[in-house]
C-alpha cells in the first residue's frame, strides 16, 4: 500500500500542471521478487512518459493493485478495473493463473496487456487480452529443444526429471517440455509453490540418476530447489523457465543454472540499452525480463492512448491493428499480436546464471 | 390533436379501417411481444438449465475424474504400480483441463468462478501432496509416504468438501436462478397483462373515438334534423372535421336548409303578395260591387224610366188612337165638306141656272125680289151655317196641327224609331196649317157671300129698277156663282185633298201606332233588358261580394301563412 501511494505521488508529482490524467490500472503479486522488478518497470515507463509531457499532454497515472497471484483476487480486482470509468486499460496481470482468472472479467470490456503471463491456455482467451511475453507452449519448445542439445551424446543427460508448480504457469510449461524432451522422463512431479519437500524430490530425483532437472516454477520454489539439490551434492543441469530470472539473488545456489527468459540485458539495441542503464540508474540494480516487459506493456498503453485518445475500445483496436510492418518498438523486441493476443516478433532466449547475473552470450 | 386533424380528413370507413388496422396492429404487437417474451423466457429457461445441466455434468465428470485419480494415487501407495502413477497423472492433467473448460466457460452463475479456482487449487494440493508421497515411498520411506497419504487424506476431504460446497453452492445458485427466471416469468406475464391491458386500453379508447367520430357527428345531424322538423332553418351542421360521409351528409342538410330558408323566404314574400293583392282584390271587387250596385240602381233607374217611357208611348198611342179617331173624324168631316162642296157646287150650279132663269124672270122681278128677298134670308142663315162649320174644321185643324206637333215632339224623343213618324207629323201638320188657311177662306167667302146676299138683297129690295143692274149683277153673280162653283170645286178637291190627307195621316197615324207599338215593344224589351242588365248586375255584385269574401278569405289565408313563415323565421331566430 505504501508503494502504491508512493506511485500515485510519483505519477502526480511527474506532470502535475492540472490536466485531467489519464489513468490505467495495475495488477501483480508485488511482494514477490518478480512482482516488485514488474512494478519497478512500470514506475520506469511511467516517469519517463510523464517526464516527457505526459499523454496528449495529460499526466499517465497507474492505479497499481496487488493480486498476490490469487485468481480470486485478480478476478475481483478485474471486477474492480472495469467497474471504474476512470481506469482506460490494465497492465498486467503477472501470473498466468490470475491472468486466466481475470481475463474473464476483461472480456469485451477493458483492454489488460499481461506481462509475464505466459501459460498456453491464455493464447485467444479474449480479443481484449493480449501479453507481451510469449506463451509457454513457444517457451516449452525452446526450453525442450535446448535441453535436447544439451543433451548431446551423453546418456545421463537424456535423462530428465520434470517439476512443476501445480497452477497454469507450471503446467503449461511443463506440458510444452515434455511434449518437445526427447529424452527419457524419470519424473513428471507438481510441486507447491513453497517447495516445501524439495528433500524428497532432490533425493528421488538423485537416486533415479536425472542428468537434466527442468523446474516450470518461480523463483520461490527454484531457490529452495537449488539449495537442497547444492546441499545433498546433486549434480545436474538445471533449467528454469522465465519464472526463474530472480535465482540471480542468490548466485551460490544458482550458478550454472539454465533460465529462459523473454529478454536479454545484453541486447546492444540502443532502446535496451538505454532501458538498462536508466533501471540501474534508478533501482541499483541489472533489469529482468519481469521489468522489461512490463516497461514494455506500459509503454505500448502509453502509446494506444496517445494514439486513439481515452476511450477502452480505441485503445484495444490500436493494439490489435499492430503489424509486422508497424511493430511497437519495446525493449524485449519490436512487438505485435497474433489473433490470439499472443506477442509475434519478441525473442525468448536461454540466459545462464554466471558470477551473479543472467548471460545470454552462449544463448541462441 | 394530430390525430383528430387526421381524422378530420378521414371518411368513417377509412377511420373505421384505420381502427381496425390499428386494432389488428395492436393484437399482433400484444401477439408477438408475448411470443417474444414467453420464447425470450422460454430461451433464458433453457439457457439456464442447460447451463444448469452441463455444469452438473462438468461436475459430476470432474468429481468423477477426481476421484479416480484419488484411487490411482492410493492405489500406487499400496501397489507401486507405475500404470497406477501413470492413470495418477493422466487423471489429474485431466481434472485440470477440466478445471480449465470450466474458467473458460462462461460464467452464468455469481461464484462460479472462484468455485472452480478454489477447487483447483485444492486438487494441486491434493496432487502434491500425493506426488511427495509417492516418491517417498519409491525411495522406501514408507512411514513418511503414510504421513503424506493421511496429509493427502485430510486434503482430499478438503477437497471433497469443496466439491461439495460447488455443488451447494451451484444448487444455491440454480435456485436462485430459479427464483429469478421466476421473477423474471412474473415480470413477463406482468409486461404481458400490461401490454395487453394497454393494447385493451388503446382498444377501447380507439373503439369510443371511433363510436364518437360516427354518434358525434350524427348526433349534430339527428339535432340539424329535428331543428328542421321543428322549422327552424337557421341551424347549421358544422361540418368541418367531420368524416367524409358525414361531411357530405351535412353539407347536403346545411344546403337543404338553406334552399328551405330561401323557399319559405320566397313564400313568406309572395304570401305577403299575394295577401296585398287581396287585400287590393277586396278593394276593388268591394268598388265592384258599390259599382254593380250603382249600375244596378241606373239600370232600375233606366228600366222603370224605360217603363214610364213605355206609358208615355202608350198615352201617345192612345192619343195617337184619338188622333186617328179624329182623323176619321176628319175624313168624315172632310167628305162632308167635300159632299157639301158637291151640293154647293150643284146647289151654285142650280143657282146660276135658277139665276139665269131669274134673269129671264127679272121681268117679274119684284114678284122674284121679293121671293128673292126671302131667300137670301135663306142664304144668309145658311152662311152662318156654313162658317160655323167652317169654324169647327179650323179648330180641328188646330187640333191636328197641335197633335202633329206633339206627335213630332213624341218622335223625336223616340229617336230614330220616331223619325218617320216625325216626317209624317210634321205633314199632318202642314195639313192641318193649309186646313186652316182654307177653312179661314171659307169663312172669309161665306162672310163676303153673306155680305153680298145681304147687300143683293137690300138692293134687290131697294131697286127694281136695277134689273138691268141686277141682270147685270145676275151676270156677275153667275160669274160669282161660278167661281163659287169652282171654289167648291176648290173646296172639294180641298175636301178630298183633306181626306187623303187624313186618311194617309190616318194611315201615318196607324203607321205611328205601328211603330209605337214597335217602340213600346222595343221599350218594352229595353225595359226586360234593362231588368235582365238589373238582375245581371245584382248577379255580378253577389259575385262581387263573394269575390270580396273570397278575396277576404284569400286574404285571412295570406295572412296565415304570412304569420306561419313568419313563425318559421321567428322558430329560427
Amino acid at each position: 500500500m505504501k508503494a502504491r501511494a508512493l506511485l500515485l505521488l510519483l505519477a502526480v508529482a511527474g506532470c502535475g500542471r492540472g490536466a485531467e490524467p489519464y489513468t490505467i490500472g495495475a495488477a501483480g503479486p508485488w511482494k514477490e521478487g518478480y512482482g516488485v522488478m514488474t512494478r519497478r518497470g512500470i514506475e520506469l515507463a511511467l516517469d519517463e512518459i510523464n517526464r516527457s509531457g505526459g499523454v496528449r499532454g495529460s499526466p499517465l497515472r497507474v492505479d497499481a493493485r496487488d493480486d498476490q497471484a490469487d485468481p480470486t483476487r485478480a478476478a475481483a480486482i478485474a471486477e474492480g478495473f472495469v467497474a471504474d470509468p476512470k481506469i482506460l486499460a490494465v497492465v498486467g496481470h503477472v501470473n498466468s493463473g490470475a491472468m486466466l482468472a481475470a481475463s474473464r472479467v476483461y472480456d469485451g470490456q477493458l483492454t489488460a496487456v499481461a506481462t509475464s503471463a505466459s501459460s498456453p491456455d491464455l493464447t485467444g482467451v479474449s480479443p481484449w487480452v493480449f501479453r507481451v511475453i510469449s506463451s509457454d507452449s513457444l517457451n516449452g519448445v525452446i526450453l525442450g529443444r535446448f535441453a535436447n542439445q544439451i543433451g548431446g551424446r551423453d546418456q545421463l543427460l537424456k535423462r530428465a526429471g520434470v517439476l512443476y508448480e501445480n497452477d497454469a504457469y507450471g503446467r503449461g510449461l511443463a506440458g510444452a517440455f515434455r511434449r518437445n524432451f526427447r529424452g527419457t522422463l524419470v519424473t513428471f512431479d507438481p510441486i507447491s509453490p513453497k517447495m516445501e519437500d524439495a528433500e524428497t524430490f532432490v533425493a528421488y530425483l538423485k537416486a533415479r540418476q536425472a542428468g537434466i532437472v527442468f523446474v516450470a516454477g518461480r523463483e520461490e520454489s527454484a531457490l529452495r530447489f537449488l539449495r537442497e539439490a547444492r546441499r545433498q551434492q546433486f549434480k545436474a543441469v538445471f533449467v528454469g523457465g522465465d519464472g526463474w530470472q530472480g535465482i540471480v539473488t542468490d548466485p551460490a545456489a544458482a550458478e550454472g543454472a539454465y533460465v529462459g527468459t523473454s529478454f536479454n540485458a545484453d541486447d546492444p539495441r540502443k532502446e535496451v540499452q538505454e532501458f538498462v542503464a536508466a533501471f540501474e540508474k534508478r533501482f541499483r540494480t541489472k533489469p529482468d525480463a519481469f521489468a522489461a516487459l512490463s516497461y514494455d506493456a506500459t509503454r505500448l498503453i502509453a502509446k494506444a492512448i496517445s494514439e486513439r485518445g481515452g476511450k477502452r475500445a480505441g485503445i484495444r483496436d490500436y493494439i490489435a491493428s499492430l503489424g509486422p510492418e508497424r511493430p511497437f518498438a519495446g525493449v524485449t523486441g519490436p512487438a505485435y499480436f497474433s489473433a490470439g493476443g499472443d506477442p509475434l516478433g519478441m525473442g525468448f532466449r536461454i540466459a545462464q546464471v554466471s558470477h551473479g547475473v543472467l548471460t545470454t552470450g552462449s544463448a541462441q | 390533436m394530430r390525430l383528430r386533424r387526421a381524422i378530420r380528413r378521414q371518411t368513417i370507413r377509412r377511420t373505421l379501417f384505420a381502427g381496425f388496422s390499428v386494432l389488428v396492429a395492436l393484437i399482433v404487437i400484444a401477439g408477438l411481444f408475448g411470443w417474444g417474451t414467453i420464447s425470450g423466457l422460454s430461451t433464458d429457461v433453457n439457457e439456464t438449465f442447460t447451463h444448469a445441466n452441463d455444469l452438473t455434468q462438468q461436475s459430476s465428470r470432474f468429481s468423477h475424474t477426481i476421484a479416480q485419480e484419488i484411487q490411482a494415487a492410493t492405489s500406487y501407495l499400496a501397489d507401486h504400480d507405475p500404470a497406477s502413477e501413470r492413470e495418477f497423472r493422466r487423471l489429474g492433467w485431466d481434472a485440470h483441463r477440466m478445471h480449465r473448460s470450466f474458467t473458460s466457460h462462461r460464467n452464468d452463475l455469481p461464484g462460479e468462478l472462484t468455485n472452480t479456482i478454489l477447487v483447483d487449487a485444492r486438487l494441486a494440493e491434493v496432487e502434491n501432496t500425493f506426488a511427495v508421497a509417492h516418491r517417498l515411498a519409491d525411495l522406501g520411506r514408507t512411514e513418511a509416504a503414510t504421513r503424506q497419504a493421511r496429509k493427502a487424506r485430510t486434503q482430499v476431504a478438503a477437497l471433497l468438501e469443496e466439491l461439495n460446497r460447488i455443488d451447494r453452492a451451484n444448487n444455491l445458485a440454480f435456485a436462485r436462478a430459479a427464483t429469478s427466471l421466476g421473477d423474471e416469468a412474473m415480470r413477463r406475464s406482468m409486461l404481458l397483462v400490461s401490454v395487453l391491458a394497454i393494447a385493451l386500453l388503446i382498444a377501447v379508447f380507439i373503439a369510443t373515438r371511433t363510436a364518437r367520430v360516427i354518434s358525434h357527428p350524427l348526433r349534430a345531424l339527428v339535432k340539424h334534423a329535428v331543428q328542421l322538423s321543428r322549422g327552424n332553418l337557421q341551424v347549421r351542421t358544422r361540418t368541418a372535421g367531420l368524416p367524409g360521409e358525414f361531411r357530405t351528409l351535412g353539407d347536403t342538410m346545411n344546403h337543404a336548409s338553406e334552399s328551405l330558408a330561401r323557399i319559405v323566404d320566397g313564400a313568406a314574400d309572395t304570401a305577403e303578395d299575394v295577401a296585398r293583392s287581396a287585400g287590393d282584390l277586396a278593394s276593388a271587387s268591394k268598388q265592384i260591387s258599390e259599382s254593380a250596385g250603382e249600375i244596378a240602381e241606373a239600370v232600375g233607374e233606366v228600366s222603370s224610366g224605360a217603363e214610364s217611357q213605355v206609358q208615355q208611348i202608350r198615352t201617345v198611342n192612345r192619343s195617337l188612337e184619338g188622333i186617328r179617331t179624329r182623323a176619321d173624324d176628319m175624313v168624315a168631316g172632310a167628305a162632308e165638306v167635300h159632299a157639301l162642296a158637291g151640293a154647293i157646287e150643284s146647289e151654285a150650279e142650280s143657282k146660276r141656272a135658277e139665276m139665269t132663269r131669274a134673269l129671264k124672270i127679272l121681268l117679274d122681278v119684284r114678284n122674284i125680289v121679293q121671293k128673292a128677298g126671302a131667300e137670301v134670308g135663306a142664304l144668309t142663315t145658311t152662311a152662318a151655317e156654313i162658317n160655323n162649320f167652317v169654324v169647327s174644321v179650323g179648330k180641328i185643324a188646330e187640333q191636328t196641327n197641335l197633335l202633329a206637333l206633339n206627335a213630332s215632339v213624341e218622335a223625336a224623343r223616340a229617336g230614330p224609331a220616331g223619325r218617320g213618324f216625325a216626317v209624317v207629323a210634321g205633314e199632318v201638320g202642314k195639313l192641318a196649317e193649309q186646313t186652316q188657311i182654307t177653312a179661314d177662306d171659307v169663312v172669309r167667302l161665306t162672310e163676303a157671300v153673306t155680305t153680298r146676299v145681304t147687300t143683293t138683297s137690300k138692293a134687290m129690295e131697294n131697286s127694281a129698277t136695277y134689273v138691268a143692274e141686277i141682270e147685270r149683277l145676275g151676270r156677275e153673280l153667275n160669274s160669282a156663282l161660278s167661281t163659287i162653283v169652282a171654289a167648291a170645286e176648290r173646296t172639294r178637291q180641298a175636301a178630298a185633298a183633306v181626306t187623303s190627307s187624313a186618311r194617309e195621316n190616318v194611315r201615318a197615324v196607324e203607321n205611328a201606332a205601328e211603330n209605337l207599338t214597335l217602340v213600346i215593344r222595343t221599350a218594352e224589351g229595353q225595359a226586360t233588358a234593362a231588368m235582365q242588365v238589373s238582375a245581371s248586375t245584382a248577379e255580378q255584385s253577389a259575385a262581387c261580394v263573394e269575390m270580396t269574401s273570397a278575396s277576404s278569405q284569400l286574404l285571412q289565408g295570406s295572412k296565415q301563412l304570412k304569420g306561419l313563415v313568419g313563425e318559421l323565421k321567428t322558430a329560427a331566430a
